[in-house]
């Protein structure tokens, strides 16, 4: 399946083409020292995979950069960039890790449209609704386990531009103490124009180590006290693929739409907190830039 | 005999003349642009001289001696590099400057746009 995957991001970046988008006035490109603000509404869901797990409706979606000359904050990341040349870049940052969205209550989606399911301060074990067992295997409902806190992750990023192209590469620490674990990121991302259409699309590989799944989809006696429900996670590759469009309207307004599906792997989907094998998102609405 | 005196004449005011003409040169690019600074910036120049004297001429960049060389051999290009504003100077052998110029250095007008991390509407 990864051979397949390689060969399709080596040829994206071979094969599409399309206008030369530069850093001039479009989206990737932000204004030094100034607050970048922008903010969407619409209709969209962001799956979640857990078992009782409420889907994340995505009705606002804010965006929110500011970028000086090395240092920068964009959608939650705080970073500063060592090398930003026309064709290499180079940063260090720091994030949330966002593994913990699909378990917690304070998850920015979850503020701004509080759903009904979050994890309770101490773990009460509940018999599994039998509707929701996939064959013969039990589950647990995240409504019943320990809670799961949030990460903050250090890592670094490379990044190799060509054309409307660009590589990217990242490997990440939990630098909080939380679970300790490791991602590597493996990116190809392509943009370009089509008549008055900006599109963009995403295709990657994330690599967690097993002390990140363990932590999140690990089944111990933190969580219940029934060993039939013990579960411990391994590292495991998630493949992902987006697509972005937007087509302006006028100098402030546009439509955008985003796609989105990354699959599981099996490391991580035989945990019985675990009932869907990928998580999927769409949003479709209008974006207002400030 | 007028006519030899008439010649004599001419000749003694157009040798004065032609020593009284100043050395002069002309050096193109003076201007170097570099990215940033502290860069490095390398200047090729193209040298036009006109009445230099015959004598042994040195070329000095900021005090530093480049070169030296007879009328014959003086150089019609040299390379440098400067990494800042650099005063060119030729002396002869008993250190007098006879020709200067100065040669600049420029960076482009920093941007004030920069290429985006991460992409738009990624917060979630």
């Amino acid at each position: 399946m990864y051979t397949v995957f390689f060969r399709l991001l080596i040829l994206l970046s071979m094969f599409v083409s399309g206008t030369l988008l530069a850093c001039s006035s479009d989206e990737t490109c932000v204004e030094k020292s100034n607050w970048h603000l922008g903010i969407a509404l619409g209709v969209g869901v962001r799956t979640n995979p857990l078992v009782d797990g409420d889907n994340i409706p995505l009705v606002i979606l804010p965006d929110i950069a500011w970028y000086a000359e090395k240092a920068y904050f964009d959608n939650g990341e705080l970073g500063y960039q060592w090398i930003n040349q026309s064709q290499f870049a180079f940063e260090t940052f720091l994030q949330l890790d966002r593994e913990t969205a699909f378990f917690s209550f304070v998850h920015p989606a979850n503020i701004l449209f509080p759903t009904e399911g979050f994890a309770p301060a101490e773990p009460v074990f509940t018999a599994s609704p039998v509707e929701d067992i996939k064959a013969n295997q039990p589950k647990l409902s995240i409504d019943d386990i320990a809670n799961r806190k949030w990460a903050i992750n250090g890592g670094i990023r490379g990044h190799y531009f060509f054309s409307n192209g660009e590589w990217q590469l990242a490997i990440q620490q939990d630098v909080s103490n939380v679970h300790k674990g490791q991602q590597v990121l493996l990116e190809y991302s392509h943009r370009w124009l089509w008549q008055s259409f900006r599109l963009g699309i995403r295709i990657g590989t994330d690599w967690k180590s097993s002390r990140l799944i363990d932590y999140y989809y690990g089944v111990s006696q933190r969580d219940s006290p029934f060993s039939e429900f013990y579960f411990s996670g391994k590292s495991g590759w998630q493949t992902y693929l987006s697509v972005n469009v937007q087509k302006p309207i006028n100098e402030n307004w546009s439509w955008l739409a985003n796609f989105g599906y990354r699959k599981l792997p099996n490391s991580l989907t035989n945990s019985p907190l675990v009932e869907q094998n990928y998580i999927g998102n769409v949003f479709l609405g209008v974006a207002y830039r400030f | 005999m007028e006519l030899r005196v008439i010649v004599l004449f001419c000749s003694i005011f157009f040798c004065n003349q032609v020593a009284a003409q100043p050395p002069a040169w002309t050096l193109q690019p003076s201007v170097c642009i570099a990215q940033k600074r502290g860069d490095e910036c390398q200047l090729n120049l193209n040298i036009e001289t006109e009445n230099m004297p015959s004598e042994q001429l040195c070329l000095f960049l900021d005090g530093q001696l480049l070169t030296c060389s007879r009328l014959a051999y003086f150089p019609k290009e040299i390379s440098i590099a400067i990494q800042q504003d650099a005063l060119l100077e030729l002396k002869n052998k008993s250190q007098k400057v006879l020709l200067s110029k100065h040669l600049l250095i420029k960076y482009p007008k920093s941007t004030s746009q920069r290429r985006r991390i991460r992409p738009p509407w990624s917060l979630f």
